[in-house]
């Protein structure tokens, strides 16, 4: 029987009538690899925020090597020992890679103001080894050679690895990994994998969040699943795996959706967009290199890519937030690369952007009401344009039920899947003619991203056009009509989304078990 | 692109550096014997200004807040020393010493009391505290004067040799702000500037590393203060007269538009910023009233210009003139690849 490192004891948080953790008890012990799972909005960031002091629980203890914790400040947990990284990266962008470790490190934590000012010798010692011990971090997570660079301009794998390695500076006891996975390529996590399984052989006890289900089964000791904020089961992988509840909670049954998959490019379709040799630059980085495209009328096309091959880059610039440098776009027949953003949306062209931009104090019924003002001429609306919007709210209540159920609450207080769901509505509500998604699935459990998925569906079948940028390459193939291959701001590949699913180039590089 | 970050090593500086603050240093003593007197006093004045503009861009740069109580510091400093010399004859030194210690005093305890407030709320605290507080220069006119000043603030003097002339004074105070810029400098590029960074760039993860931001917070909010009472000690014994009209929010507000023009990105950008303002300001003193022929210094034309710069600076200089300079370098080192 080993010992437990942390404990909670009938833990219980509540914001106004939402109960985020609900008297929740379970163990985390020494030096093993315990997962917390469950969907969106089951509370799993706030139990950790209730680790870390972020958040007061409201009852119950939480203790830490039998201490008893829950009234301390977050910087004095840290002292203890226990160190985190976020799920929404919380990266000092204005301090370089290098400096960026050492903020965590002991030795620089509270120096002495009038010494700092002489430059003492005791102050430049403690500043050396706080180096070392910031280089020896970085080694380890494979960053040595942009210590130097602005944190700012690392990618976003990249930056997820600074995350771990400012955490470990600390020389924490206790590693908590806030969804250490999300948005990494295949690559990417496999060295994220490989990391934290040397954590552990280290000695070091680690409590991970994370929604890839097959490496958490694969890395975890323990498995500890939430949903509404109540713990429903916990176990090793097997048991947790074979848990009814947990399969109703998270996975949904396993029932494959059967989407029909076209045959072939339909000829009858005529095309609404075409990008012709597009090259688009984010400040000096030559982000698309000639980009061919063909969006048909009706049709749901998938761009798929890794990390940093341009997919935002090519919707953004579509959009009509970058100007590309070189090439043209037609949107019926129309030459619009040279258009501005406002123009582009009220063509008829909307973007759902990669991170949501949600406004957090606006309700759920505010927002989408909002969405319809781009294709208004006026902010004096005439009654029966009045009476259309209500109409089409309703419809979309019925696209998604649960935004009905939380249509007076505050867009910021949604859980990341609801979130999604609200940007979709906020953007179908323009009358898009072309709707353009960024990575819906980007941080949402498997059953909300099936839930989106089979609504995109249904909107291909009501003859919307779609462009559709996913990392998440499976879902996005099964529902696509079409779809591309982004390597480096160039198609590789393109093709019927079938055909793609059996190119093993495809699914060596996408699709292995994610 | 990737930016690389300079790391900052003051050891490393190269030896053409060097070059060039040996040359800076000898062209700046030898400024005060090429230009006339009217010259002179407001390159002190400019010295002056810039001690405060330090303490500025300290908290506003690194700490990411803006205090609009920093004329009231100033005043603190100020009065501190005048009233302390003319009412009961203490040595000016003396009084500089605790003005100091007054004003880091205030800060402390005002940066306790707004110790929860973020953003724009704090900037509101201290406004309204710097609103207080000239009300208490001009209401408590047995010691201050009120509104029609204090004068007759003794000078400084080293033994017998009085601090007399506007050369003198001249090194006197230029000395006093390398030194200021010095211990600034070595402050924010050491482990604490690094922590007050990173405090500014995500206050959650800051505290998620152990550092204790309320701490940081407070301090810098101390240390500008401090410097900002030196300032205000310093321009007592210069000018022998004072009054609450130099203290106002007007004041404050012209400090923060220094700290901005002249860059937030770096300590010298307080520097520059002085100068350029303090110059634009002398100018526009000249100038305005053979424009409009108008026998007033021009009060009113300087709010308007001031608030046409701010807007300016904010639509084309974001990162002020250092900012602009840092950039164009960057770029130049991208094109050299």
């Amino acid at each position: 029987m080993t010992e437990a490192l942390l404990e909670f004891q009938d833990v219980t948080k509540s914001f106004g009538g939402v109960i985020a953790v609900n008297n929740n008890t379970f163990q985390v012990e020494k030096g093993k690899v315990v997962a917390l799972i469950g969907p969106n909005g089951a509370g799993k960031t706030s139990t950790f925020n209730c680790i870390t002091g972020m958040y007061t629980p409201d009852a119950g203890e939480v203790r830490y090597n039998g201490e008893k914790i829950n009234h301390l400040k977050p910087h004095k947990i840290a002292k203890l020992g226990i160190a985190r990284t976020f799920q929404n990266l919380q990266i000092f962008t204005n301090l370089s890679v290098l400096e960026n470790v050492m903020v965590a490190a002991k030795e620089t934590r509270k120096p002495n103001v009038l010494s700092s000012m002489l430059r003492l010798p005791g102050i430049r010692a403690d500043e050396e080894r706080a180096r070392k011990l910031a280089l020896d971090m970085l080694e380890l997570v494979g960053l040595t050679d942009r210590a130097q660079v602005l944190a700012n301009d690392l990618s976003f794998g990249e930056q997820r690895l600074l995350e771990v390695a400012r955490a470990l500076a600390l020389r924490p006891k206790l590693l908590l990994l806030d969804e250490p996975l999300s948005g990494l390529s295949r690559e990417e996590v496999n060295g994220m994998v490989a990391l934290i399984q040397k954590l552990k052989k280290d000695g070091l006890t680690i409590f991970l969040i994370e929604h890839d289900l097959s490496t958490v089964m694969e890395i975890s000791d323990h498995i500890i699943v939430l949903d509404f904020g109540s713990k429903i089961a916990e176990g090793k992988p097997d048991e947790v795996r074979s848990n009814e509840r947990v399969i109703e909670a998270y996975l949904g049954r396993d029932v494959k959706k059967q989407y029909e998959v076209p045959e072939s490019k339909r000829e009858d379709r005529e095309p609404i967009l075409t990008l012709k040799d597009i090259h688009t630059y984010r400040s000096t980085i030559h982000a698309l290199k000639g980009v061919d495209l063909q969006i048909d009328k009706g049709s749901l096309v998938a761009v798929i890519g890794a990390n940093g091959a341009g997919k935002s880059t090519l919707l953004g610039t579509i959009a009509g937030q970058y100007s590309p440098k070189q090439g043209t776009i037609f949107f019926e027949n129309k030459a619009m690369e040279k258009l501005p953003a406002e123009i582009v949306s009220r063509m008829g062209i909307n973007l759902v952007p990669e991170r949501r931009g949600m406004f957090a104090e606006l309700t759920v019924e505010e927002s989408i009401r909002l969405g319809a003002y781009p294709r208004l001429d006026s902010l004096l609306i005439p009654a029966n344009e009045k009476r259309r919007i209500e109409e089409e709210m309703e419809q979309m209540y019925q696209l998604f039920p649960r935004l009905k159920e939380r249509r007076r609450q505050l867009a910021g207080t949604l859980s990341g899947g609801e979130q999604q769901m609200l940007a979709i509505v906020r953007g179908l509500m323009a009358h898009p003619r072309v709707l353009l998604l960024d990575e819906p699935s980007l941080g949402l459990a498997p059953l909300i991203v099936e839930e989106i998925f089979d609504r995109l569906y249904q909107l291909k079948q009501s003859d919307m056009t779609i462009i559709l940028v996913e990392q998440n390459a499976k879902a996005a193939l099964q529902i696509a009509d079409y779809a591309y291959v982004l390597e480096n701001g160039r198609i590789k590949l393109e093709g019927l989304p079938q055909h793609l699913l059996q190119d093993s180039r495809i699914r060596d590089a996408y699709l292995s078990s994610h | 692109m990737e930016r690389i970050v300079q790391v900052h090593k003051p050891a490393a500086i190269g030896m053409k550096r060097w070059g060039l603050v040996v040359l800076g240093v000898i062209g700046a003593a030898a400024l005060p014997l090429l230009v006339n007197s009217y010259l002179t006093s407001v390159l002190v004045i400019i010295g002056i200004y810039c001690i405060t503009t330090v303490g500025v861009s300290l908290l506003m740069g690194f700490a990411g807040l803006v205090s609009l109580a920093q004329a009231a510091f100033w005043g603190v400093g100020a009065y501190a020393t005048g009233v302390m010399a003319v009412s009961f004859g203490i040595s000016p030194w003396l009084g500089i010493v605790l003005g100091v210690l007054l004003s880091g005093l205030l800060a402390f305890g005002l940066g306790w009391i707004t110790r929860n407030l973020n953003g724009h709320y704090f900037s509101l605290a201290t406004l309204g505290f710097g609103i207080v507080l000239n009300i208490v220069l001009i209401e408590e006119s047995e010691w201050t004067g009120g509104s029609s000043g204090l004068s007759g603030i003794p000078g400084l003097s080293f033994g017998s040799i009085s601090l007399s002339g506007d050369t003198a004074w001249y090194y006197f105070v230029w000395a006093i702000v390398l030194l200021c810029l010095f211990l600034c400098r070595n402050l924010v590029h050491s482990g604490w500037g690094r922590n007050l960074r990173s405090m500014h760039a995500s206050q959650a993860a800051s505290e998620s590393m152990g550092i204790h931001t309320g701490r940081y917070r407070l301090q810098a909010f101390v240390i500008s203060a401090l410097f900002t009472g030196l300032s205000g000690g310093l321009y007592a014994c210069y000018m022998s007269f004072i009054s609450p009209a130099v203290f106002n929010f007007d004041m404050s507000i012209k400090f923060v538009i220094m700290a901005v023009l002249g860059g937030l990105v770096s300590i010298w950008g307080s520097l520059v910023g002085v100068v350029v303002v303090t110059l634009l300001v002398e100018a526009l003193r000249q100038y305005v009233p053979v424009i409009l022929q108008d026998s007033s210094s021009g009060g009113a034309i300087e709010v308007i210009f001031f608030g046409v710069l701010l807007v300016a600076i904010m639509v084309y200089l974001p990162n002020g003139i250092m900012g602009m300079f840092q950039k164009r370098k960057s770029n130049m080192r991208v094109n050299a690849k």
